[in-house]
């Protein structure tokens, strides 16, 4: 689906990104982690061709991203940015709606298609009941589910999710999870940012972690997230289990004064 | 809940713009009828069929026609361009003076003033306020670049308006004709007074122009509320969406304060109060606001009439005396939101 060769990448003339690979295969959850300013948040910019490299290439289906239309890429990636929201206080389904633009056909209506997608993907965040709210009326979880639904309504073959589950209760992170694991099982490719371990190691099929801009890990949950790059990288330890096969992870003491030291 | 137990509904606001089209209508027959001598339905009615007398075809053909066009065209322009802009910064106090054209184009008219260029030719005038606004536009890409925020363009804006002023304040300081002075001050309090066709057809060319960029937006400025990041992600392709907003911007302003000097706040007034309506949607805003435009200046245009001053008072002072008590009101709203 999409492929990073040797992507690096700078903002404002800072190298932000360094000689990066990466793939994100349709119907696996790609779990993006690493601690703060690692890089991850331009990292899901560039795949979704938002912000130039300064080397390297992002293919998505074998052709560089950068030969795709944003038109057509629009319709191929969805990108839901951290912090997300929508300026002007319109009603949910309003919002959920915007999703579609990349479908629709200049100077004409949403078709059926248009409206079948904005039910379904309201009914997957789980918005159904919020659609004639406003939403700036909503509490922080309720708006983040919605604009997930936003990025789902137009039925992508990637969605990129820069920390989707940041503002939500314990509930509805379970729930917005499955959510993704479903989408991927339906062939979906899903990318997310998580600062979550725990989740990252339940709902995930695979991590990157990430650290100062380059990848340093990339491979089953259990195997990146080992106690050594815990500690090298986070500088925490965690508990570990198995609950019925699948292994679990909890972050329990920080590294005050570590072999790392401050950074 | 299934995806088909949720109702669907892509909500226009049918019942608006029948409003807005049925008051549009009713203000510009009114823009026609009201005057020092006020003109029946009946005999407007002859005036337009040619069998009415002919002073009062005189008067609606040669004096209301052009002055209710003009009311109609500008207050379009302004209503547009201010929901236009205020949908590309996403900032409610946008409006076309924001971004200095405005106040280029009526520095531009005074410049054909000052020299008497309009003596010469009719066109100096109006062609010389475009251009005024098209540097005011080329200015604000030197200063603000290519992928500036829309705060970097705002200042800039505020400083191409400062620069507009301090040129007319230079032209006048520098007069040693009283009859210059005061025919550049009354030009820039704004008016649609004594216009006749030959300003509403130089002008409508640049104005229907600007109208078609502004109006093709729509859809890139709801993609906009997501923010620049998202609406890319979308398939918008930001600065082509910028220069066809800040260029039509420019070429509808510049045409409207060619023919009519400046005239203030309706861009800042109307998107704001037809917003509700539209249920924010900013590509639905953008005819409402038109056609609210329309209305507020035509009718503004026959409030200067009816009052009964000594001098006619001017259409530019009045939509500022209304404009500016609800600018401030509008700051105070977006602090309180703020805060």
């Amino acid at each position: 689906m999409l492929t990073l060769r040797n992507l690096s990448v700078s903002r404002g003339g800072r190298p932000v990104l360094h000689d990066v690979d990466l793939t994100i295969q349709a119907g696996e959850v790609l779990g993006i982690v690493g601690p703060n300013g690692a890089g991850k948040s331009t990292l899901m910019r560039a795949a979704a061709g938002l912000t130039p490299s300064t080397a390297g290439t992002a293919t998505l289906d074998g052709e560089p991203i950068a030969a795709w239309s944003r038109a057509t890429l629009a319709r191929r990636i969805a990108y839901l940015p951290q912090n997300a929201d929508c300026h002007w206080p319109m009603t949910v389904e309003r919002v959920v709606a915007l999703g579609r633009l990349p479908h629709l056909t200049p100077w004409q209506g949403p078709t059926a298609a248009d409206a079948q997608a904005i039910g379904r993907a309201m009914a997957m965040a789980q918005v159904g009941d919020l659609s004639d709210r406003r939403i700036d009326k909503l509490s922080g979880g309720e708006k983040a589910r919605v604009l997930l639904a936003r990025a789902l309504a137009g039925d992508p073959a990637l969605l990129l999710a820069d920390e989707p589950v940041s503002d939500l209760d314990p509930y509805h992170r379970l729930d917005v999870m499955n959510h993704l694991r479903r989408l991927a099982d339906d062939g979906m490719a899903v990318a997310v940012v998580l600062h979550d371990l725990s989740l990252a190691m339940q709902f995930c099929d695979r991590l990157a972690l990430i650290d100062k801009g380059r990848i340093v890990a990339d491979g089953p949950p259990d195997a990146t997230l080992s106690p050594e790059r815990l500690s090298e990288v986070f500088r925490i330890t965690a508990l570990r289990g198995d609950r019925d096969g699948h292994p679990y992870l909890l972050p329990w003491t920080h590294d005050t004064a570590g072999p790392g030291g401050h950074r | 809940m299934t995806a088909l137990d949720i109702p669907i509904r892509q909500t226009r606001p049918i019942g608006l713009f029948v409003l807005l089209g049925g008051g549009t209508v009713a203000a510009f027959l009114l823009s026609l009828a009201m005057g020092p001598t006020a003109i029946g339905p009946g005999d407007l009615l002859r005036a337009f069929l040619g069998t009415a007398d002919g002073p009062t075809t005189l008067i609606v053909w040669e004096l209301r026609l052009p002055r209710a066009l003009l009311g109609l065209m500008i207050g379009a322009t302004l209503g547009l361009t201010g929901a236009g802009l205020q949908g590309l910064f996403r900032n409610p106090l946008a409006e076309p003076g924001l971004i200095g054209a405005s106040s280029l184009a009526a520095f531009g008219a005074v410049v054909a003033m000052y020299f008497g260029l309009y003596a010469l030719f009719a066109a100096a005038l109006p062609l010389s306020a475009m251009l005024g606004a098209v540097t005011a536009v080329m200015i604000l890409h030197l200063l603000a670049g290519r992928n500036a925020g829309a705060l970097t363009i705002i200042l800039a804006g505020v400083a191409i308006s400062s620069l507009g002023a301090a040129l007319i304040a230079l032209a006048i300081n520098l007069s040693n004709n009283l009859f210059a002075v005061t025919e550049i001050v009354f030009w820039l309090m704004g008016s649609l007074a004594d216009r006749s066709m030959d300003q509403v057809w130089l002008a409508a060319p640049f104005m229907v122009a600007g109208w078609l960029l502004v109006g093709g937006t729509g859809r890139a400025l709801d993609a906009l509320a997501l923010g620049d990041e998202t609406a890319m992600s979308l398939g918008v392709d930001l600065p082509r969406t910028r220069l066809k907003l800040i260029l039509g911007t420019a070429l509808s302003v510049g045409g409207a304060v060619a023919v009519s000097g400046t005239i203030g706040f309706v861009g800042l007034v109307v998107p704001h109060l037809l917003r509700p309506f539209v249920g924010y949607q900013p590509s639905t805003l953008l005819p409402a606001s038109a056609l609210g435009g329309a209305i507020l200046l035509l009718l503004a245009d026959v409030a200067v009439r009816v009052v009964p001053t000594e001098a006619e008072l001017r259409l530019g002072v009045l939509t500022a005396l209304i404009g500016v008590p609800f600018f401030l009101g509008l700051i105070l709203k977006t602090r309180r939101e703020m805060a």
